[in-house]
């Protein structure tokens, strides 16, 4: 009860809060705080127990919050017959590809207009400014011509990771969440490796990128997570079964597995996202906390 | 680039002036010119190939997608010019006709379940000292899904036999099994509640930052005055979420208008055509019917609804921060 003590916030204060009436009033309020969290975590609860109880458990009406039987072979076989491995595999390609091609272009750019300020940068700024307004829903069917025949170099791109690698690439809003950050980064730091007889090149990978990391880390667990959930680009533009990433596969495959089987499929898709952001949680709050933009 | 080079030119002829230098005018732009190209072929280098991906895979795709769009298309090949033909043969589409009717059903039942709930929430959860770690984890939770997986997981728990979440739980209430998402008056509703369930966690924890900086001298004065608790949230707590409010609801309209995700898993746009939104539309017309034309054309009006909506977005977030 000497939590109350802590309170210093909101409409209910402490000395309102040794009286009954409006204890009865927090707690309810706490009720129905427990409630909406219950029911949030509901679907999630249904969708891990249903992947490991057994068949007829999940079928059984009412349905059993806490699992009785523990099946683990479901796992396997959903793995076997999906070919989960493999979608893994070219998850994996396409997810490596966009992370470079992300991280590499955005960072560059936010490096050059925010160190190097060529003659220009003002413009270019205001140019990328526009960019994040302009919304992008008539650019479908161009986007996919272009990618049929991609201009200058005239090669057809369909059946391969390159439009998802180059669409990860022009992420404007991240070029100029690169730029905000090394312009947080003291300007002295990098005259004086100058002094010492660094080229930009060095400053960039001795200087700033070390000091950038946890911006780095977030975006790339960001990336991660984007290629995991993507399944838009790879559908129209991926031909072979095999290079189908993990998310595209998981929602073809809705015929042809049971309710709880198709859970296990769904726990395949979302557990490695959700991985990732636990392991890495604290560099993304505390770039989240730096950059003062993403939320 | 040309822009950039005259106006070094106009430096070089200031500096001209303000010296009085001795070499010859051509002479010192020329150094000029030179001393700006030393200065910054590397930074243009660099940026290079980042530009060369933004003409081709943003400007021109929008440029073009406009263009296009008075052209007669043959699959993905640019026809004649035919005017706002496209245009007319998507107005005249019943089809198209229902989906914007269907894109102001999607805003008012978002008004009614997603709009403000998070309010309510971020209020409630505010009050709280218990178990905040857990309760920030749990609504947050949700939004670590991919979105696609949460689409499917809702279409399972809508499912419409017994395998389906819902229909279980009903049915310990003796409550005859429904059929959800197929039922036409009722599956904007649940795409909406399924989109509500995966965002509304992000947008409280945004309503919720705001009310920390409430300050709490603020409700002791109230207090003073004799406000009731009602009357506190009325005049204190509420008045510090109505900018952020007007923003979310023009920006939870934009996202509305493009919602694509939860309508193609979940329902594929049925039943027919019930649940339909502009861009699943824009998609069906380029991707099934091969009616490339119409699906510029869609495009198009989409594009201008949200340029629209964006513009007053940005005008109200001018005038919050001149406000604050």
């Amino acid at each position: 009860m000497n939590l109350y003590a802590k309170k210093n916030k909101g409409f209910l204060n402490q000395v309102e809060l040794k009286r009954t009436r409006y204890k009865l009033l927090y707690w309810s309020l706490f009720a129905l705080a427990m409630f909406v969290c219950m029911l949030t975590l509901l679907p999630l609860l249904w969708m891990i127990t249903s992947a490991f109880k057994s068949t007829e458990e999940f079928l059984q009406i009412p349905p059993t919050i806490i699992p009785r039987s523990f099946e683990i072979g479901k796992l396997g076989k959903v793995w076997e017959q999906s070919g989960i491995l493999q979608a893994y595999t070219s998850t994996l390609i396409l997810a490596g590809g966009s992370l470079v091609f992300h991280i590499g272009m955005c960072g560059i750019a936010g490096y050059v207009l925010a160190v190097m300020k060529p003659a220009g940068t003002k413009q270019i700024l205001t140019i990328l400014l526009w960019c994040l307004m302009i919304p992008g829903t008539n650019s479908l069917v161009p986007l996919f011509m272009t990618f049929i025949d991609f201009p200058i170099l005239h090669v057809n791109l369909m059946n391969t990771y390159w439009p998802m690698w180059l669409l990860a690439a022009v992420n404007v809003f991240d070029v100029i969440l690169f730029k905000n950050y090394f312009n947080t980064i003291s300007g002295s730091l990098s005259e004086a490796a100058k002094l010492d007889g660094c080229n930009n090149l060095q400053v960039l990978m001795k200087i700033m990128l070390p000091l950038a990391i946890p911006l780095v880390i977030t975006l790339s667990v960001f990336s991660l997570t984007n290629s995991f959930s993507s399944y838009f680009w790879p559908n129209l533009v991926l031909k072979d079964n095999w290079k189908k990433p993990i998310a595209l596969k998981v929602m073809n495959m809705k015929a042809g597995l049971t309710t709880d089987e198709y859970m296990v499929a769904l726990l395949y898709v979302s557990v490695p996202p959700i991985f990732f952001y636990l392991v890495f949680q604290k560099h993304i709050t505390q770039s989240i906390n730096i950059g003062g933009v993403k939320g | 680039m040309s822009k950039i080079k005259v106006k070094s030119l106009d430096a070089a002829k200031g500096v001209l002036i303000k010296d009085g230098n001795t070499g010859t005018y051509k002479g010192e732009l020329f150094r000029c010119i030179k001393s700006t190209v030393k200065h910054s072929w590397s930074g243009w280098l660099l940026l290079i190939p980042f530009f060369f991906l933004m003409i081709f895979l943003l400007w021109k795709p929008l440029i073009m997608g406009i263009y296009w769009s008075f052209f007669e298309m043959k699959g993905y090949v640019v026809g004649e010019f035919c005017g706002l033909k496209n245009y007319i043969t998507v107005m005249s589409d019943t089809a198209f006709l229902q989906t914007l009717g269907n894109c102001i059903k999607y805003v008012i039942w978002s008004l009614i379940i997603g709009y403000m709930i998070p309010v309510v929430l971020s209020i409630v959860f505010n009050e709280l000292v218990h178990l905040n770690k857990f309760i920030t984890f749990s609504i947050y939770f949700p939004s670590l899904v991919p979105g696609m997986a949460v689409a499917l997981l809702w279409y399972y728990v809508f499912f419409p036999n017994m395998t389906g979440l819902l229909n279980q739980m009903l049915s310990i209430f003796n409550i005859a099994p429904k059929t959800w998402l197929q039922n036409s008056d009722w599956t904007i509703m649940l795409i909406v509640l399924t989109a509500t369930w995966e965002g509304f966690g992000k947008t409280t924890l945004f309503y919720m930052a705001n009310l920390q900086s409430i300050n709490q001298e603020l409700f002791e004065a109230a207090m003073l005055d004799g406000a009731g608790i009602l009357h506190r949230v009325k005049y204190v707590t509420m008045p510090y979420l109505y900018p952020t409010m007007l923003l979310f609801f023009v920006n939870q309209c934009k996202g509305l208008f493009c919602m694509f995700e939860k309508p193609w898993v979940m329902t594929g746009g049925g039943p027919n055509g019930a649940s339909m939104t502009l861009a699943l539309k824009s998609y069906y017309y380029a991707f099934n019917d091969f009616r490339v034309g119409e699906s510029l054309a869609v495009g198009v009006i989409t594009f201008v609804i949200l340029l629209t909506l964006t513009f007053v977005y940005k005008y109200i977030e001018k005038r919050n921060s001149y406000e604050l």
